[in-house]
């Protein structure tokens, strides 16, 4: 059945998908602030300015709603990763490629980022990520282990690696969000400072 | 317009006053049976505890009668 077959009924209207943006962007935005008990669908109805009728067009339920969404935004999170990467690449090309794709995705999708956050421990969230991590870690694997055996990196253990080569990223877009680091001076995350952490990174990593 | 109209679906979308599972159950026995009805599902997690129905007609009064002879409440949900 072709996804955009749908049609209401009711009032005899088609889909439309910039309704349909709308409403998972506010249904995300509910998430974010208020939990996912904060999230009804009468509610979202009045942030997204259509009627409750409208909603239940895309989405059978509450969970129907939030498990579409989630795969939606998990895929998105997954292709701009490997954007430009392969997992042949060297160590520190490969890994500078993944810094780049994460902080853009983080930066220029920072509700979409938070919402992620939010579902990840959720019983929805694990469901949707199972899929993902299974697909992430082949490729990470693949490109870690290439890696260690052309000599370019550490062979450690996975937990230790993974705090070495993308912990620090990820607390400097967590600065950068807050809009202040640890001082509550102002903190943004550019290029220069990206690069400076993962040339210290790379450093920490070579054998 | 990314519409087909060849094998469309219909989603229609009622308000009723199911409660629990229960009255689910009781529902579905007359409900699933319904031709045209390829699928349906009732929000009970909403105040209007939306009965929402994919089928591939218009097959709204043959629903509302089902869901009334059932013993609930079934009216449209006006948009």
């Amino acid at each position: 059945m072709n996804e955009h077959s749908f049609k209401f009924a009711n009032s005899m209207r088609v889909r439309d998908e910039q309704k349909e943006q709308l409403i998972r962007q506010k249904a995300m935005e509910m998430i974010v602030r208020d939990g996912f008990d904060g999230l009804s669908m009468q509610k979202l109805a009045r942030a997204a300015k259509v009627s409750p009728a409208t909603i239940y067009i895309y989405f059978r339920d509450r969970d129907d709603l939030i498990q579409q969404i989630s795969v939606a935004e998990v895929d998105r999170m997954m292709e701009s990763t490997f954007v430009g990467f392969n997992t042949g690449m060297s160590f520190s090309k490969g890994l500078q490629k993944q810094w780049e794709n994460r902080m853009r995705y983080w930066l220029d999708n920072p509700l979409q980022a938070r919402f992620m956050e939010q579902i990840r421990h959720s019983p929805i969230g694990v469901k949707v990520f199972k899929k993902v991590k299974k697909e992430f870690s082949l490729k990470m694997g693949e490109f870690v282990h290439g890696a260690i055996e052309r000599g370019e990196v550490l062979k450690l253990p996975l937990e230790v690696y993974w705090s070495m080569a993308f912990a620090p990223l990820y607390q400097l877009i967590k600065y950068h969000l807050d809009g202040h680091g640890l001082r509550h001076e102002k903190f943004l995350l550019d290029e220069k400072t990206m690069k400076l952490t993962l040339k210290l990174v790379l450093k920490a990593l070579k054998p | 317009m990314k519409i087909q109209t060849i094998n469309a679906v219909l989603i229609l979308v009622f308000k009723t006053n199911l409660d629990k599972s229960g009255d689910l159950e009781k529902l579905s026995k007359t409900i699933s049976g319904i031709p045209g009805l390829s699928r349906w599902n009732i929000d009970l997690e909403d105040c209007d505890r939306v009965l929402r129905v994919e089928a591939h007609s218009d097959i709204r009064g043959l629903i509302m009668t089902t869901v009334r002879s059932a013993g609930f409440y079934c009216e449209e949900l006006e948009d």
